[in-house]
């Protein structure tokens, strides 16, 4: 109530006569007694009137000599609470006040104020004030922000209130601009923003004298086209149906439920874009006020088909709570590309495509996340480019912040790597803060070996790729599979090795071990293997080969090039490959200078020696060398230092400004001699190229 | 003899005394004619027409001699078959890898252009392109866009790295990075928008 000492009426015509600041209820119970209604008007001046974080400034009653017949309240400016603010020259014109012994109407009023440099006006409007202290007011047809609004506000003696607004089509900039919002517009939240559409809102509300509040109403956001001045959230033609019902005490708690559905227009919020209208969103909430604290009672969010997730939480007004995922249930690759993909661009798994479903936990607390569980069901798994594929992929992953954690798992029925084929697979491993631990054997069958990594530890979990130390070792894998599926050559033997202390960091794969693949009756080290980039557009590779004592006869039966026996050494330096295409390496094999067995080659040999020269060199089937199926060599052998797509070449000794290639040993005697140092690389595996056709043609 | 010694002797302590620079040629000018011609092959021919590519063309060393009399010379082969041409000053962007960013690069830049048209893009000081206004982009397309220009820029890292290893001077790296920045800029058509020195958005 406001209060207000007993105001002193004045002639209107008489000297004006200021009553110091009172209030208005006492001074309209007065009314009725004061004498001079008789003068032609009245004018009462109140001065200053406050109350209830209220205040009134130059408050005026004019009434006319009739009073029936009308008046005019004017004050000059008031400060009402936020989000109004204060509002200036509040005029109320009535044309009729009627007054009784039970009340004072105002009717077929118009109520006027500036807001900011905005003026409103309702019209028509009603206002009943009892002096047993009820009041009524009723105005209709009001012009708010572009809009409708109408309202019912009634409290009755025993001072419960009740109130019902109906706003309709409010435009949401000129509701911007006015009250508060303009406030965060200078906080940077709202500036050079743009905002469109509009909102309607109705409200029921009923507060008793007990505190018991009881209030129900809905919110309809249309068209709304919203964005940040950074664009990194925006809406076009969003729209959102919200019904809330708000019930309890305003001393103790209040319980609020929501109920709402986006339905219309899309949303961006970076990263993530959903388009509301291909695919809907709905939310439903509890929520219990009491005091500074927020209980989330319930949570459930639906996207569709796509995404269910129920939730509960609490929260303190200093920013402590927790909030607990209790069920999240997806369906990939929906969720995955609408959600996850987003925040993974740039990383290798942004083009990993996904089908099956998903089911997860969560727990937050103090705004970090303590707790993750995982569940995956069916989940097929490839890159864009095939270069990894998983299928049938079931999962239980456990993450905790700290203490104790369950044992996860992750398994596949089957897979392919680069088209190696990956067999069924169970990995074991433990998820804690910023790590993975994986101790003891994981076992990949690969192709008829298999891929043991062991001791897997992985740090930075948090980060976007975690950096993954381990041993490998590659269980013996046959050469014939292998080629097979890189349609290479078919080759026997097997390859194996060991890559102790092997690391994933940066995108780098890398280890100080060494791969031995026994092929051809020798075998074959690879060493300072990196690779770089994996599973991108553009995956670099380097590595030193060595290879020794490889047998001449099974290397060149196996390619079909023309039997040639003896041994052959070499080794492939600083070999670089560009998505898995050699870019550069220094090459040199031959026969070694020490061996002494049989070395014989035979004249299809030569003939594809020289042949790759350009298809010109059948010379030896041409002359009477063609007599001759073989022939003996004291050494062979040839390098090559490719740079720039160019290959520098030479051979086991220099011979007439060229190179050995073939040295010839005893009669009929036969050399190949290069001349050409510098070749073209491309040229030469065209060339090489067509000897194979031309060796399958003769296959067949 | 003793000549010799003793100019070892005093090389040996000018080593010790004297501060060595070695100073590395890059070849600026035709950085400058690589970055062009790969512009031209991303962005489509500009003013300039599109320089024909040199492509070394050889192959094998061949040819065979025997003591029984039958010798084919090969410097005779060698007449043939030409060597691969000296690649002189030039500095080399033929190999695959090069070639295939660039093709990679001209397919995306198709899908980029609009944005370059519109100013939702532009190119930075860098040699890499950024998104300028979002809000010049539909919502549906943001998503896209992040993806084509994080994937063009992954292109033009791996474009500089690999002109100068492929050159032999993965040192230049850098050097090359600023004349693509300076060309891509200088070649921008009208209207598009590039980050000046002071790292400001400008429009040409």
């Amino acid at each position: 109530m406001i209060a207000i000492p007993a105001p002193r009426p004045c002639a209107h015509s008489g000297p004006a006569v200021t009553w110091p600041a009172t209030g208005l209820a006492l001074l309209l119970a007065v009314l009725p007694a004061a004498p001079a209604w008789s003068a032609p008007g009245l004018t009462l001046t109140l001065g200053d009137v406050s109350g209830h974080g209220i205040s009134l400034y130059d408050v005026e009653l004019a009434l006319d000599a009739d009073p029936t017949q009308g008046g005019q309240l004017r004050i000059a400016r008031a400060q009402l609470p936020a989000p109004v603010g204060q509002i200036e020259t509040l005029q109320l014109d009535c044309a009729r006040v009627r007054l009784t012994t039970r009340n004072v109407r105002c009717q077929g009023g118009n109520a006027a104020f500036s807001h900011g440099a905005q003026v409103f006006s309702a019209s028509p409007l009603e206002l009943r004030i009892g002096f047993d202290g009820s009041l009524s007011l009723q105005f209709a047809g009001t012009a708010l922000a572009g809009g409708q609004l109408a309202g019912l506000i009634t409290r009755d003696a025993a001072g419960t209130l009740q109130a019902q607004f109906d706003a309709t089509r409010l435009d949401l900039a000129e509701l911007a601009a006015f009250a508060t919002l303009a406030s965060l517009a200078d906080d940077g939240l709202l500036a050079d923003a743009s905002l469109a559409g509009s909102v309607g809102i109705d409200a029921q509300l009923r507060l008793g004298t007990d505190g018991r509040l009881g209030a129900e109403g809905h919110l309809v956001l249309n068209e709304v086209t919203a964005a940040s001045a950074d664009g990194r959230a925006a809406s076009e033609a969003f729209g959102l149906d919200l019904a809330w019902r708000l019930t309890g005490f305003t001393d103790s708690a209040l319980a609020l439920d929501l109920s709402a559905m986006a339905d219309r227009g899309q949303v961006y919020v970076e990263p993530v874009f959903l388009d509301l209208a291909a695919g809907p969103i709905a939310l439903d909430a509890d929520l219990l006020v009491e005091g500074s604290r927020l209980t989330l009672t319930r949570v459930a969010l639906r996207d569709g088909e796509d995404l269910s997730l129920q939730a509960r939480g609490a929260m303190d007004a200093d920013g402590s709570g927790w909030l607990a995922i209790t069920q999240l249930q997806a369906r990939l690759p929906a969720t995955f590309e609408r959600y996850v993909q987003p925040f993974l661009l740039g990383s290798p798994l942004d083009n990993l495509q996904s089908s099956g479903s998903l089911s997860a936990t969560a727990r937050i607390e103090q705004g970090r996340a303590t707790q993750l569980g995982l569940n995956l069901d069916a989940v097929s798994l490839r890159t864009r480019d095939d270069a990894l594929a998983l299928s049938s992929v079931d999962a239980r992953l456990d993450w905790r912040h700290e203490g104790s954690v369950p044992t996860s798992w992750l398994r596949w029925h089957d897979g392919r790597l680069y088209n190696l084929a990956l067999g069924p697979t169970e990995l074991g491993f433990t998820l804690q803060g910023e790590r993975l631990s994986a101790p003891g054997r994981q076992r990949i069958p690969l192709l008829d070996g298999a891929l043991v990594l062991t001791d897997i530890e992985a740090t930075g979990l948090g980060r976007g790729l975690p950096d993954f130390s381990f041993d490998a070792q590659l269980e013996p894998v046959s050469l014939a599979l292998l080629t097979e599926a890189l349609g290479w050559p078919t080759m026997g033997g097997s390859l194996a090795g060991v890559l102790p202390g092997a690391s994933y960091r940066d995108r780098v794969l890398e280890s100080p071990g060494e791969l031995v693949v026994e092929v051809f009756g020798g075998h074959v080290n690879v060493d300072a293997l990196r690779i770089e980039a994996l599973l991108s557009p553009l995956p670099r590779l380097t590595a030193d080969i060595v290879f020794r004592n490889l047998d001449l006869e099974q290397l060149t039966g196996t390619f079909a090039f023309g039997q040639i026996t003896g041994r052959l050494d070499g080794e492939i330096l600083g070999l670089r490959l560009l998505n898995w295409r050699p870019s550069a390496f220094a090459a040199r094999m031959a026969t070694p200078a020490d061996y002494r067995g049989p070395r014989r080659i035979s004249q299809r040999a030569v003939d594809n020696l020289t042949s790759i020269g350009g298809g010109m060199g059948a010379g030896l089937s041409g002359g009477f060398m063609r007599f001759f199926d073989d022939f003996n060599y004291d050494r062979l052998g040839i390098s090559c230092t490719l740079r720039n797509e160019i290959c520098q070449m030479d051979g086991v000794a220099p011979v007439n400004g060229g190179y050995y290639i073939v040295r010839g040993r005893g009669l009929p005697r036969i050399n190949v001699i290069g001349g050409a140092r510098r070749v073209s690389w491309p040229v030469l595996l065209r060339q090489l190229a067509s000897l194979d056709q031309l060796d399958q043609a003769v296959v067949q | 003899m003793k000549t010799g010694w003793l100019a070892g002797l005093a090389g040996t302590a000018a080593l010790a005394t004297a501060c060595v620079t070695i100073n590395v040629y890059f070849p600026a000018a035709a950085a400058e004619q690589a970055a062009d011609q790969i512009i031209d092959g991303v962005w489509g021919p500009g003013e300039r027409g599109r320089r024909p590519q040199a492509e070394p063309q050889a192959q094998l060393p061949r040819g065979f001699d025997s003591r029984a009399g039958m010798r084919l010379a090969g410097q005779v082969l060698d007449l043939v078959v030409p060597s691969a041409h000296a690649q002189g000053a030039d500095l080399d962007i033929s190999s695959p890898a090069i070639r295939s960013i660039e093709a990679s690069m001209a397919t995306r830049h198709q899908q980029l252009l609009p944005y370059y048209e519109t100013g939702a893009i532009g190119l930075t000081g860098n040699g890499m392109i950024e998104v300028r206004d979002q809000n010049l982009v539909p919502l549906a397309e943001r998503n896209q866009l992040r993806r084509l220009v994080t994937e063009d820029n992954a292109d033009r890292n791996n474009l500089y790295r690999e002109i100068a290893v492929a050159n032999g001077n993965p040192q230049w790296e850098s050097q090359i990075r600023e004349t693509f920045a300076r060309r891509w800029i200088e070649r921008a058509r009208d209207g598009w928008y590039y980050r000046d020195g002071r790292g400001e958005w400008q429009q040409k």
